[in-house]
Formats: structure tokens, C-alpha cells, sequence
């Protein structure tokens, strides 16, 4: 802490217990939360004042009585579906050799599909492929055409490499089919990667047994692996 | 995380957004590498950005599966504004707490309910020990005062005080003037003492 000036009165004389009062009211106990410009004036004050340290200790014990209720930290379930949103271009594991990449787990392979796609995949398509590549490919807004594309989402740990993925193909008049929507996966990953767009507009999804449920119930009570059908 | 100089014994340190520290990357330089493809800067931003955001949610909502939704889909939102994010516009924890508050406020209507203290949700991260029984009543009569301020003083005080942010970021979050911010910091905490001054100086053992 900063303490000089502190030991001249006359600088302390320049503030008043109330607005000492104020300066915690409004920025709480800690000074270096303080303005820069009041900060001299207030710890001169607190030098020479029983008043003014009074005041302080009143401050310091709500904080102290706020600092006790402590929040709860995220479960490592959500912390694992979060982390496993990242985008599948560079990958922080390398692929074990022999092994070859799939093209749809690329970000190049991403660009490749899309440029095979007729003009335009249904924006549903491009809707639920936002999650892997929509900051780097626009739209489309004309032409007509079925489409039929997958993305991914994958969580790369020290080991393994976890993906989900779904494949939308929707047909040109907007209809949406039994099989047009596939996705499977890890649980976490499939709920992460349909909330991005779906979630919003699609109240409920039809399992391939014609029950309807909502998401999160279809991707679980399936185990991770279904054939959904998002009812409008 | 935010430093808080100490000067007492037994205060706790605010779980608080980190900033970069010296060393690290920026968050902007980060989400460049996210928009960019780059699968190992995300994890970095997680690590970074989730524990504060979903404690900030249940501090707002009060509930764990709330808390824990609000965060996925902050995080979510964040991977969709990735590729249009714009270095300098705001700090990302600004941005990351205006969702959160937004979400924690669309669920607050939709539920149309007021946060519930959790009777066993505030025990989180104590210890069994001789003086636990009255921390426990101390923290929960604290949870029930909080929770008794008006929603806007309540986040105002819950960004600066629990989440570290300075009076002008808070107004950032809330979109209001760093004036009215503070009135509502002024308020909330004047209501606090009020709340608390009988209530917790018997609890700990005061005349």
C-alpha cells in the first residue's frame, strides 16, 4: 500500500468522514479499488481519524461477511462438453501416424465440401456446420439443391480423441425427412453441437422409435448415438 | 485472478476472471487463433473464462443446473462471435457477463421465479471443523441478504465484488452510466450493512 502523504493532517482534513463513508459505499474496502485522486486524501484521514478507522472496519467486515458465501464450481461434465467445442482445424494432439485425418475433421476438408456442395446447401445445413466452420464460410443465398454435409466437434485429450458428429440433409423444398438428421457421439459433444442452432427452434426431436423428446433426453436416452428428426 | 491485498485474517480470495497475466496470451489474440481454427487456443479461453462465469450465473440464478447452462451457452454464443470478434471493442469478461446476465435474465422470466438460497449448495469448498457449523449459518444468512437486494444493485455488487470487475466494467455489463452503477454499489451495500449489522454480529459472537 501506498503511504505517502499520509502523515500530513491537513491533507486528511481535505476529506470528511462521510465522504470517507461514500469512497467505501461505492468502491468497497479494498483502496487500491479507490480513485486515484481521493486514495491520498482518504488513507491521510484514516491516519488520524478513530471515526474514519471505524468506518473502515465496518466496510471490512461486510466484505469479509460476502467473501463467505463461496460459489459453486462447474461440474467436469460441463467442463468437458465446453472444452470440446473447440473448432477441429490444428489440433493440439498430433494423429497418430498411419492413421490418416479424415477430410471432415479439417477445417481444409471443411472448405473442400463446401465448395463441392451445390449452391447453396440448405442454410439448415450451414446452420448446424457453424459450429466447426461458420466464422469462415458466409452463407449461401441462392441457388437451389440438396446438400448433404457432416461436421464435427471433437475434444482432443492426452490419449484419445473424442468426436461427435452429425449429418444434415435436407431436401430443397425445406421439408425435413426421417434420416435427414443424424448425429452421434459422445453425449456431451452431440447436445453441444445441435444446441448451436437447433436448440433455439426446434421444440422437440423425434427418436427413430417416434418418441418425441428434447434434445438433451434424445441424445442421452439413446446413449450418444441417434437418429433424430427435429419436429417443427 | 483478481489480486485482493489481504489485510485481515481469514478473508477469502474472489473467484475472479483472469485477465492475461504476464506471459500468456491475450484473450483477443486467443480468439483469433480460435476463429482461425486453431483447436489448442479454446481450451485456453475455458480454463480462463468457465469457473468464474458459471459461479457469476449462480450467484444471479442460484441454482447449479441454471448456473451450468447459462455457462455452456455463454460459451457457445462465444464460439459462434469468434470469427467477428473485434480486438478492442470491449474486454471479452465484459462480454462473457453481459450474456451471462442476459441468459440468467431470460431464464429468471421465463421461469418467472425469484433465486432460491440453496440450503445445500453453500457449504461448497468448506471444511468439517469446530467452527463449521457457524460459518455455515454466517454464509447463509449473508446468501439470504444478498438475495434480498433489488436484482440490479444485486448484480452490480456480484460483478465487482465477486467477479472482480472495476465499477466501469460492471457498468459495461449492465449498460448503464458508471454513475448509476456506483448508486446501485452505494445502495446495495448500505442495505447489506443494514441487513446484516444485528444479524451477523450475533453470529459472530458480538455485543
Amino acid at each position: 500500500m501506498n503511504t505517502k502523504g499520509m502523515s500530513s493532517p491537513e491533507r486528511g482534513a481535505e476529506m470528511s468522514v462521510a465522504e470517507l463513508r461514500q469512497i467505501y459505499e461505492t468502491h468497497g474496502a479494498d483502496p487500491v479499488a479507490w480513485p486515484e485522486e481521493r486514495r491520498k486524501a482518504a488513507l491521510a484521514l484514516l491516519a488520524q481519524s478513530p471515526a474514519a478507522r471505524a468506518v473502515r472496519a465496518e466496510a471490512e467486515r461486510l466484505d469479509h461477511l460476502l467473501d463467505t458465501v463461496t460459489a459453486p464450481k462447474p461440474s467436469p461434465g460441463l467442463v468437458r462438453a465446453v472444452r470440446a467445442l473447440a473448432p477441429s482445424g490444428r489440433r493440439s494432439t498430433p494423429v497418430p501416424s498411419g492413421r490418416a485425418l479424415p477430410t471432415w475433421l479439417t477445417v481444409a476438408g471443411w472448405v473442400d465440401a463446401l465448395s463441392a456442395v451445390p449452391r447453396p446447401a440448405a442454410l439448415a445445413a450451414m446452420a448446424i456446420v457453424g459450429i466447426g466452420i461458420g466464422w469462415i464460410a458466409p452463407h449461401p443465398t441462392d441457388g437451389a439443391g440438396n446438400a448433404t454435409l457432416q461436421t464435427v466437434a471433437s475434444e482432443t485429450g492426452d490419449v484419445s480423441t473424442r468426436t461427435a458428429v452429425a449429418t444434415v440433409d435436407e431436401d430443397d423444398d425445406g421439408d425435413w425427412n426421417e434420416g435427414d438428421v443424424v448425429v452421434s457421439g459422445p453425449a456431451p459433444l452431440v447436445t453441444a453441437l445441435l444446441q448451436t442452432e437447433y436448440a433455439p427452434s426446434v421444440p422437440a426431436w423425434e427418436l427413430s422409435d417416434g418418441e418425441s423428446v428434447g434434445l438433451s433426453q434424445a441424445v442421452y436416452e439413446d446413449g450418444g448415438a441417434i437418429d433424430a428428426l427435429p419436429l417443427e | 485472478m483478481r489480486d485482493h491485498p489481504d489485510s485481515r485474517p481469514g478473508k477469502t480470495v474472489r473467484p475472479a476472471s483472469r485477465t492475461a497475466a504476464h506471459g500468456e496470451e491475450h484473450d483477443d489474440e486467443l480468439l483469433a487463433r480460435v476463429a482461425k481454427g486453431d483447436a489448442t487456443a479454446w481450451p485456453l479461453l475455458v480454463d480462463r473464462h468457465l469457473v468464474p462465469v458459471v459461479g457469476f450465473a449462480w450467484r444471479l440464478t442460484r441454482n447449479r443446473t441454471d448456473a451450468e447452462d447459462v455457462g455452456q451457452e455463454t460459451f457457445v454464443r462465444l464460439m459462434r462471435k469468434a470469427g467477428d470478434w473485434q480486438p478492442g471493442d470491449a474486454s471479452l469478461r465484459t462480454w462473457l457477463y453481459r450474456v451471462a446476465t442476459n441468459l440468467c435474465i431470460d431464464r429468471h422470466r421465463a421461469a418467472n421465479r425469484m433465486p432460491v438460497a440453496s440450503e445445500t449448495e453453500i457449504d461448497s469448498g468448506a471444511e468439517e471443523t469446530a467452527d463449521f457449523t457457524r460459518d455455515i449459518d454466517i454464509a447463509r444468512a449473508v446468501q439470504r441478504a444478498v438475495d434480498r437486494l433489488p436484482e440490479r444493485q444485486r448484480r452490480a455488487l456480484t460483478l465487482v465484488h465477486y467477479q472482480g470487475l472495476s465499477n466501469g466494467e460492471a457498468a459495461d455489463v449492465l449498460e448503464i452510466s458508471v454513475d448509476a452503477c456506483e448508486s446501485l454499489l452505494a445502495r446495495a451495500r448500505r442495505a447489506l450493512k443494514a441487513d446484516l449489522r444485528d444479524e451477523a454480529a450475533d453470529l459472530l459472537g458480538e455485543d
